[in-house]
């Protein structure tokens, strides 16, 4: 049907082409699969790899298509699935020891999902051990590289799922984001991704982190196919207590080109201090594209910007603390193989070898905000201070229909620079906890190139209103084509064969 | 606030984690750093305001009917078990000399 190699057709474009018999989901999946064969070994952006499975599923997919059924709206679409969700019979490791091992006897509910839509798990992608971190160099197995330039961070916690649809591995894969973890990799490896908001898509199958931050979603190279796997993403959930009941959206249908009257707030504190100036002038010429479009922007500010981080460290590392309270050495994950004498003992030794240097160091941050004497004086601090963050966002939203900020303060930072920093790997997120905290949707998608490297526009909206967020960034991505530019990878992969 | 090794191994022993000598070097000194970063919220004025515990935008907390379902199979739940007696976990023999409570 096109002379372009599969690996570089979008969600929509294999979908459509497949549910119409113009190509079989098993070329589709074996395209996607040598692709990885060949270049996995140097971007490392998965953990497993789901193969044969995977072509049995396509040829499954294929079935349908010539009986006349329609297989979904994802039909054939490979998707790369973050190891800290789960996947029946599939591996899922959250990149830790402590789950090395670790098969699933159940589905998360996206993945279900996927799969009643048409979708093909083609594998696990690496993170941050827990989805702890901003580089995906906290992973207990490897480091993934940034497509872009090898020597860099693809970004964290969902950095190889990022890395994967970046390098044309999978055109579209799931992650989570709980204090950006979807949006910083999608601005370092120069793809779109969207946290929705918070109850909009089941977490149900999700390893836990900090239960009121958590958040699943989606990958892909444009704002377009974004929409359609959120749409089939989206929705309520019995088997998750905070999925929330609101009507989804016809997210495609919302795909106007049409921005005109939309009011976009630039908040200051956003373009100021801890922000690379060209990142900040980047974004905002990507908002005056949006302005000559018809859409009005307007100075607005958030106040309390700069407590943010601080309160979203105390929540997610209280929340972490207790969440992690589970791996015990008894029911799953890793038992120590010492002798012990006391049931605390086993459960200590297990926790300590199990876990890596970051996890212990945010279970020591939670436990220690928790604790009797310090409670009231940081995590009760950081709950209140956390209602200020949400009312600002709340003030300013009533004003405008949605923000733009950069996704990160800088471009992708190289491997090792801030590995044994912990505060300087968490100034990469100071643009994004806000969203968390305040349980907002928010999209990151590529809007320029500095030093070969790209650079991300964040946008955040009113809760529920994913479709305003993927109207604005489509209607940019109309207007540039900042999203269709591949790493140079691509062309060294073309000739690739098995690795 | 200063951070010392007996405060880190007094919340490791709540949190039933067991560090090693390097860990708890380490630690001390990134906890050090992180608790000097987010002290710069007690600067914040929050008298009277009421903490927030999630930000859960939903018109109001679903509710399901509560009615039975059908569970995994033990065998595939304790098929990720590190070590299992029949239908049940089983963990080492570690009853102490002189614990008879």
């Amino acid at each position: 049907m096109t002379d372009r190699p599969l690996t570089e057709l979008g969600v929509v474009e294999t979908a459509e082409a497949v549910r119409r018999g113009r190509l079989r989901a098993e070329e589709v999946t074996r395209a996607h699969l040598d692709r990885i064969a060949a270049v996995d070994g140097r971007i490392r952006a998965f953990l497993h790899v789901t193969g044969e499975a995977a072509l049995a599923r396509a040829r499954e997919i294929d079935e349908a298509v010539r009986r006349g059924a329609d297989p979904g709206p994802l039909a054939g679409v490979p998707v790369a699935v973050k190891d800290n969700i789960c996947t029946r019979g599939v591996p899922t490791t959250a990149a830790s020891r402590m789950l090395q091992g670790f098969v699933p006897p159940y589905d998360a509910t996206v993945i279900e999902r996927l799969n009643a839509a048409g979708a093909i798990i083609i594998g696990k992608t690496n993170l941050d051990e827990f989805a702890m971190g901003s580089s995906t160099e906290h992973s207990a197995f490897q480091v993934t590289a940034n497509p872009w330039d090898e020597s860099r961070v693809p970004g964290g916690s969902s950095g190889g799922s990022a890395a994967a649809v970046a390098a044309g591995e999978a055109p579209a894969a799931l992650g989570t984001d709980t204090g950006g973890s979807i949006r910083l990799p999608a601005a370092f490896c120069g793809v779109t991704g969207l946290k929705p908001t918070y109850g909009r898509v089941s977490r149900y199958g999700a390893i836990a982190f900090a239960s009121s931050l958590d958040q699943i979603g989606p990958f892909a190279r444009d704002a377009r196919d974004t929409a359609r796997l959120l749409a089939v993403l989206a929705g309520y959930d019995q088997r998750d207590s905070t999925s929330a009941q609101e009507p989804t959206a016809d997210y495609e249908g919302a795909l106007t080109g049409d921005v005109r009257g939309l009011k976009i707030g630039l908040p200051a504190e956003y373009f100021g201090e801890g922000v690379d100036s060209r990142v900040a002038q980047a974004v905002r010429e990507a908002v005056a594209v949006l302005k000559d479009a018809g859409a009005q922007v307007v100075e607005v500010s958030l106040p309390y910007t700069s407590y943010t981080l601080p309160v979203y460290h105390l929540v997610a590392t209280a929340e972490a603390s207790s969440n992690l309270a589970r791996y015990d050495g008894v029911r799953y994950g890793h038992r120590t193989s010492r002798r012990v004498t006391s049931h605390g003992d086993l459960i200590a030794r297990s926790r300590g070898e199990g876990f890596g240097p970051e996890v212990k160091l945010r279970i020591i941050l939670g436990t220690f905000a928790l604790s009797a004497g310090y409670y009231d004086q940081y995590y009760g601090k950081a709950q209140q201070v956390r209602r200020l963050i949400k009312d600002d966002f709340e003030r300013v939203l009533a004003q405008v229909d949605l923000l733009a900020t950069p996704t990160a303060p800088t471009v992708a930072f190289p491997i090792g620079e801030r590995a044994d920093d912990p505060m300087a790997m968490y100034m990469a997120d100071i643009c994004t906890t806000g969203a968390n905290l305040a349980g907002l949707p928010a999209l990151s998608i590529p809007c320029g190139f500095l030093d070969g490297l790209p650079v991300g526009l964040q946008l955040i909206g009113r809760p529920f209103d994913e479709a305003t967020l993927l109207r604005a960034a489509d209607a940019y991505q109309r207007l540039t084509d900042h999203h269709l530019r591949r790493p140079a990878l691509a062309a060294a992969g073309a000739a690739g064969g098995g690795a | 606030m200063p951070v010392t090794p007996d405060d880190v191994r007094r919340v490791a022993q709540l949190a039933s984690l067991e560090l090693d000598p390097d860990d708890e070097t380490r630690l001390v000194q990134k906890v050090q750093q992180v608790v000097e970063y987010v002290d710069r919220l007690q600067a914040v004025d929050t008298a009277g305001i009421e903490p927030l515990a999630h930000p859960y935008a939903g018109s109001s907390t679903p509710m399901r009917p509560d009615t039975a379902r059908q569970g995994l199979p033990v065998d595939e739940v304790l098929a990720n078990a590190p070590d299992r007696f029949g239908p049940f976990f089983r963990v080492p023999r570690m009853i102490e000399e002189g614990q008879d409570d």
